[in-house]
């Protein structure tokens, strides 16, 4: 034992004791202990890093946080910080090589994370990890509001529990099945339970005829809803079923979404509930209280945007602080007319008929806001109109404004100004089939 | 597949030229009038199972102990 704490690199790097003391207390705070003596949850560190690579390769190329998204009025900040586009400080190609540089110093603590763990060092990999996550964290949450996927979601709350949680298998495989619980409430909407997200799309459900698209959004919602807690039995054959399942689900999924979303969840799932499973009683000690509130504060954020007021399908109020993947199928069309003060007027029309891209009247909202900011001396009046319409459904006007500028937008209220078809947002046509992408 | 009438006014979004209406499938159809009870029935299934799983795995081990 003394021989491999002595051939651990921290011990032969960090050798003063106040170091050494730091790194005992680090490795307590975090119970670091629990990952050096499960194989499991080691692996389960090599497929959280193997997300975070999965992110990072997508990140190095876009332009969400740089300073050209910044100075084209091309991003989008959370509602909570608004000013977040000031604090972008990267340049990406082909402007500037400061994001690459950055992103490949991230691949190059990704390619030593690899070797710490192959050293066993699991102090250092976890330290090292813990930076790519609060870059990962920071992205996300702080500086904005378009970059991140559903499936980042799911990453980073593994990640979370991994990484700060004390009983960390327990609360991993908690966590999983948690996401399929919760996601099912997304769900609950004609959308799923007749099927009208598949049913709008010109290629309609993959593999299976379109004409029993009902049966399967209600068997996905019945497994999600049950059959999701067979994950954790005891029993070994429900628990494989289950198992059976969900792999099968992400693997027909992957037809639509891609390799993005099974590549972050389809390890963890078989890693936690494969070969290596084991049934573990609920904890219910002192020890598991950090876990727990994590696992209300899921559900606190899953269940805020059905709180708010008004089909969030349609208004996307509160719609991304909780899962919202496959939520509704959108098609929409915007115009905005600025009114300058010699009375020229400058109209931009936007158009999407993707069905994964999310209709927010937020966005707009958000990009008018800098409009007026930027040009306060010039501008009189700026004009917005919003066209949306869910799973093939009408497209109703559920916003015309008329000084866009005056509106304000409440995070965690609903906007009068953003109308329901229960408010009496106006039908203005229909939609054709549209495509997902 | 029950089609649309083709007085609506119709809006083609670029990229979309050529698709045709939506419109359900006679399973929805048959489905759509009790949709709003369907959804409802989830979420009192979904209500139900964390009553479930809250009463067996937390509050009764709880009370044994």
């Amino acid at each position: 034992m003394f021989k491999n704490q002595k051939e651990l690199i921290r011990n032969q790097i960090f050798t003063a004791s106040f170091e050494q003391r730091f790194f005992a207390l680090y490795r307590k705070i975090f119970s670091i202990k629990e990952i050096e003596e499960s194989s499991l949850l080691q692996w389960v560190f090599g497929a959280t890093l193997f997300s975070f690579f999965i992110t990072f390769q997508s990140w190095i190329g876009s332009s969400g946080i740089t300073t050209e998204a910044f100075l084209n009025n091309d991003y989008v900040c959370w509602p909570w910080f608004q000013g977040c586009g000031e604090w972008y400080f990267l340049s990406a190609l082909p402007y500037g090589y400061s994001q690459t540089i950055f992103y490949m110093a991230i691949f190059g603590a990704m390619v030593l994370i690899t070797y710490l763990m192959w050293r066993r060092d699991w102090v250092l990999a976890h330290l090292l990890t813990t930076v790519l996550f609060l870059w990962k964290a920071l992205v996300m949450l702080v500086l904005t509001y378009g970059m991140a996927g559903n499936y980042d979601y799911y990453h980073l709350v593994f990640a979370f529990v991994l990484l700060f949680l004390p009983l960390k298998i327990f609360f991993l495989k908690l966590t999983l099945v948690l996401f399929y619980f919760l996601a099912s409430t997304i769900k609950f909407h004609e959308g799923w339970v007749l099927g009208t997200y598949f049913s709008a799309l010109k290629t309609g459900l993959p593999i299976f005829p379109d004409g029993t698209i009902p049966f399967w959004t209600n068997m996905v919602i019945f497994m999600q809803v049950i059959g999701s807690w067979f994950l954790l039995s005891s029993n070994k054959v429900l628990q494989r079923t289950a198992l059976f399942f969900f792999v099968t689900f992400h693997l027909y999924s992957g037809t639509i979404v891609q390799f993005h979303y099974p590549a972050i969840v389809l390890p963890t799932l078989l890693i936690l509930f494969g070969p290596m499973y084991t049934h573990q009683k609920v904890p219910l000690n002192k020890k598991a209280i950090a876990g727990w509130s994590l696992v209300a504060v899921l559900f606190i954020l899953q269940l805020s945007s059905v709180v708010i007021p008004g089909d969030e399908k349609i208004t996307l109020e509160g719609n991304k602080y909780g899962l919202y993947m496959f939520e509704a199928n959108h098609q929409c069309k915007s115009l905005v007319s600025i009114y300058d003060k010699e009375g020229e007027v400058y109209s931009f029309n936007r158009e999407s008929s993707l069905s994964r891209h999310r209709c927010d009247p937020y966005k707009l909202w958000f990009s008018v806001q800098q409009i007026c900011k930027r040009s306060e001396d010039n501008i009189d009046h700026v004009e917005i109109v919003f066209d949306h319409s869910i799973n093939g459904g009408p497209f109703y006007r559920i916003v015309d404004e008329q000084n866009a500028c005056d509106l304000e937008y409440k995070a965690l209220q609903h906007n009068e100004w953003i109308k329901t078809p229960k408010e009496g947002a106006e039908i203005i046509g229909y939609p054709v089939k549209n495509i997902y992408r | 597949m029950e089609e649309l009438e083709t007085s609506l006014n119709f809006i083609v979004l670029q990229g979309l030229n050529g698709n045709e209406p939506v419109s359900l499938y006679p399973l929805q159809n048959l489905l759509l009038p009790f949709a709003s009870e369907l959804v409802a029935l989830w979420w009192v299934v979904w209500m139900g199972v964390i009553l479930f799983l809250f009463i067996k795995f937390i509050v009764l081990p709880l009370v044994r102990d």
